[in-house]
């Protein structure tokens, strides 16, 4: 029965490294799954193969009942499938509101020459764009910052922005990756919020997360991967609860830690 | 055969051309930095030797001096340009701009100060010819080969098997790691700016020697020799070098066929193209910085 | 007058460059030093179809179209080679162009370029003297600058510096990155034509020289110091650097001398500039 988006038997190899390691699960429509994992399961690269950033050298990324492994990144996008990275990416030089501009996935006016052959046209467009890109800031509580540079914002602002851009997609399946990540207790609150009300707008979520507290209280279902390998998928409570797993989790993070 | 001298002659430029692509390679790799003026200081390196010949100093004494007085070039434009630069978080785009002022800057001094022309050495050894094998090669050609090759080796082991070489590596890899356990990588920047702006006086002077000198062909040079960088691999001294030499010979055997300069057109289109198919070179050994 | 008149129309003809580099480097982040070599296609097209007898307007255009194409050509390698790699090729495309420039002498006339080459002829009227060309050459320049402007303040623009601070992320939010760069070349290149045309109609001849390295870096100078990603900056760069050498000429130097010193005040600058002034005299941080 195909899913919303079935990962199946994904793999990827870099030279004789296996990142990947025959990766298969599904992701329902309007719940959160969490992918959990010590560093280097190969969840950030599972992004990658998803959103067309990366191909996988097996397998097939099936999206609403069509393979989309072999699209571009931008097609996939159009299909409804936005991102955030890990390390932001934002656009620091320009202003919260015009990255939010970038990214709205309506192409009017994205064209030389429309901006240059219909000034006034381009103008509307601007001012249109704005307000669609201020609605998503309020949506995530930036419209007071619109016109700070990105750059100039706090770190936790940082990450809710990486949440609007996506918004702005208008894509129903987005992917973040360590949203809460690096983010003071206050932040974190927020965002955890965040995370609801994307729920709560119908999008459904594909979360990397690696404080289990934060897992339980977001996700409907957890993925377990570990060095590439899918473990086990389930509740969070099954799969939190399983002896082995905690062990390679905490195992893995204690080392971590250590190193 | 006259095949076989022209090839040789290659080989003979490709050796020089090498050691300004190692040198180049190894500031690169270490500081991140792309190093234009590099080609700057190959061309004041040869005028000061030239200058300190006129004034009748003989030729070693005035070589050693010109091989100092390009270490402290670079060490000052390491320690007052790039260094500075890197500290105000300057991009890689600042650094570039910063660096193609200073190859206008160190070419144009040496303009002013000589002439834009093209001037010669003044040494009676350098029309003296030696057979080998089948071919004729000048001394200072010979030079040139022997010197190249010898940098290459010693450059090689003083990375890999000295101190201060792993010290150098050690930075490379992580600068910011050496910050914390005091290997000092400013300090570290200065001595690699150093030694690569030294090692390259060698082949600029005798190349010089060979042929003439004038001050904007070094541009030329470094073009060769930052492509044979890429195509070779960044990160591998050796592939470096030998595609420096490869570029060097098709470039010379293309001046059989094709008039004029169509032979350096004809060479950097190929080479360009090369490393349009396979931008990670030839040799490449790890991942290295490419912003 | 027409000293000053000619420092101008000069100024203009490189302000119209300055503009085609800063969509490169400035704006979406291809690091060009081959915008001379570019200038100098223009040149030689509007060149050779001005002395074959068409008319200013029609000769401009071929030049655009061939100088459009082959900026999206050099551009090209922008694709795949990252930032201080492109640099490389771009380098070489200049040295490759400039000993086409100087080979091809049925065509372009080799060293000593192509003399004589006619004045703007359109509708019966020739701007001959300099006080007819500045009409041409200020027209033109509102012209380019009107284009960048409206550009630059629209969705397009804002994606276009996106591009510059991060392809990647571009490309993840759905925005087609290949073609805003191949467009942006596209229209560097019409710009680069523009400035070349001008210049040979201007100048009246065109030769190797004029369009050499030292050209390419002058022109990233003019953009550097005037101050990049802005249009003012890009606009005044070229009246500050091409001062300079009126102001050498107040010292007393040998002629053979004029132009080392005059790059070495470019290198200086250059050096100055972004030691203390990177985003130069009213430009953007770069």
């Amino acid at each position: 029965m195909p899913g919303f988006l079935d990962i199946d038997g994904v793999s990827k190899s870099f030279g004789g490294l296996k990142a990947l390691d025959g990766c298969s699960f599904s992701v329902a429509p309007n719940r959160a799954t969490c992918l959990v994992g010590p560093n280097g399961a190969g969840k950030t690269t599972l992004f990658d193969v998803i959103t067309g950033l990366l191909r996988p050298t097996s397998g097939q990324v099936v999206f609403e009942g069509q393979p989309i492994t072999r699209l571009d990144r931008r097609e996939i996008v159009k299909r409804g499938i936005a991102r955030t990275f890990q390390n932001l990416r934002i656009f620091d030089e320009l202003t919260v509101v015009d990255n939010v501009i970038v990214c709205l996935a309506d192409e009017t006016g994205n064209n030389p020459a429309t901006a240059i052959l219909r000034p006034y046209f381009s103008n509307a467009v601007v001012r249109r764009k704005t307000e669609q890109a201020m609605d998503l800031l309020k949506i995530v509580g930036l419209d007071h910052k619109a016109g700070d540079l990105a750059s100039q914002i706090s770190f936790g602002q940082q990450k809710l922005l990486c949440v609007a851009r996506v918004l702005a997609t208008d894509s129903e399946l987005l992917l973040l990756d360590e949203p809460t990540s690096g983010l003071s207790a206050k932040a974190l609150d927020t965002m955890v919020e965040m995370i609801d009300r994307l729920r709560s707008l119908g999008k459904t979520l594909l979360v990397v997360e690696h404080n289990t507290q934060i897992v339980r209280r977001i996700s409907d279902d957890v993925v377990f991967m570990h060095q590439g390998r899918v473990l086990a998928c389930g509740d969070p409570d099954t799969v939190l609860a399983d002896r082995k797993l905690i062990e390679i989790y905490f195992g893995g993070a204690l080392g971590e830690t250590a190193a | 055969m006259l095949l076989l001298q022209i090839l040789a002659d290659g080989f003979v430029t490709g050796c020089a051309v090498g050691v300004v692509a190692i040198t180049f390679a190894y500031v690169y790799s270490t500081t991140g930095v792309f190093h234009v003026a590099h080609a700057g200081v190959y061309t004041f390196g040869a005028y000061v030797a030239w200058y300190l010949l006129q004034q009748g100093l003989p030729f070693l004494p005035a070589a050693a001096i010109s091989i100092l007085s390009c270490a402290a070039v670079g060490a000052l434009i390491q320690k007052y340009v790039y260094e500075t630069l890197a500290r105000r978080h300057a991009s890689p785009l600042v650094m570039l701009i910063a660096a193609l002022g200073l190859l206008a800057v160190l070419q144009n001094i040496v303009a002013m100060a000589f002439s834009p022309n093209i001037l010669q050495f003044d040494l009676p050894w350098r029309l003296e010819m030696a057979m080998v094998g089948t071919v004729f090669l000048s001394y200072p050609q010979i030079a040139v080969v022997v010197t190249s090759l010898l940098i290459l080796a010693g450059l090689m082991w003083f990375s890999s098997s000295t101190l201060l070489g792993q010290r150098i590596r050690a930075v490379a890899s992580n600068p910011s790691l050496a910050e914390v356990t005091r290997l000092r990588p400013n300090r570290v920047f200065v001595i690699v700016l150093a030694i690569a702006s030294g090692l390259v006086a060698v082949p600029a002077i005798l190349t010089g020697v060979d042929q003439a000198i004038q001050p904007y062909t070094s541009i030329l040079v470094l073009l060769s020799a930052v492509i044979a960088v890429i195509a070779g691999g960044i990160g591998s001294l050796i592939g470096a070098f030998v595609l420096a030499i490869v570029i060097s010979m098709v470039l010379n055997v293309s001046i059989l066929y094709l008039p004029g300069r169509w032979s350096l057109a004809f060479t950097y289109t190929i080479f360009i193209a090369f490393i349009l198919i396979k931008p990670t070179g030839l040799f490449r050994t790890r991942v290295q910085r490419a912003s | 007058m027409n000293f000053l008149l000619s420092y101008v129309i000069l100024a203009e003809i490189f302000a119209i460059m300055s503009i085609s580099t800063n969509l490169l480097v400035g704006i979406i982040g291809i690091f060009s030093v081959s915008q001379a070599a570019l200038m100098g296609i223009g040149a030689y097209t509007y060149a050779l179809c001005a002395m074959a007898g068409i008319d200013f307007v029609t000769a401009t255009a071929i030049a655009v179209l061939i100088c459009s194409a082959f900026s999206i050509l050099t551009s090209l390698p922008s694709l795949r080679l990252a930032g201080d790699y492109f640099v490389v090729t771009s380098f070489g495309i200049q040295l490759v162009a400039t000993a086409v420039f100087i080979n091809w002498s049925d065509v372009t006339g080799g060293a000593s370029g192509i003399p004589a080459i006619p004045p703007p002829q359109q509708f019966g009227f020739t701007a001959d003297l300099p006080t007819e060309f500045i009409y041409v050459s200020t027209i033109l320049l509102a012209g380019v600058s009107l284009i960048y402007w409206l550009m630059i303040r629209s969705t397009y623009g804002r994606i276009l510096h996106a591009i510059r601070i991060d392809e990647t992320a571009v490309a993840a939010a759905g925005r087609n990155v290949l073609r805003a760069k191949l467009g942006t070349a596209a229209l560097s290149g019409a710009f680069a034509a523009l400035g070349g045309a001008l210049f040979a109609s201007f100048l009246s001849y065109a030769d190797p020289t004029s369009f050499d390295i030292h050209v390419s870096v002058l022109i990233l100078t003019m953009l550097v110091v005037g101050g990049a990603r802005t249009l003012r900056g890009a606009i005044l760069g070229p009246f500050v650097l091409l001062a300079i050498p009126q102001l050498l000429t107040l010292v007393e130097l040998p002629s053979s001398l004029l132009g080392p010193a005059r790059q070495f005040v470019y290198g200086v600058l250059l050096v100055l500039f972004m030691l203390l002034r990177p985003q130069g005299i009213a430009g953007k941080r770069i």
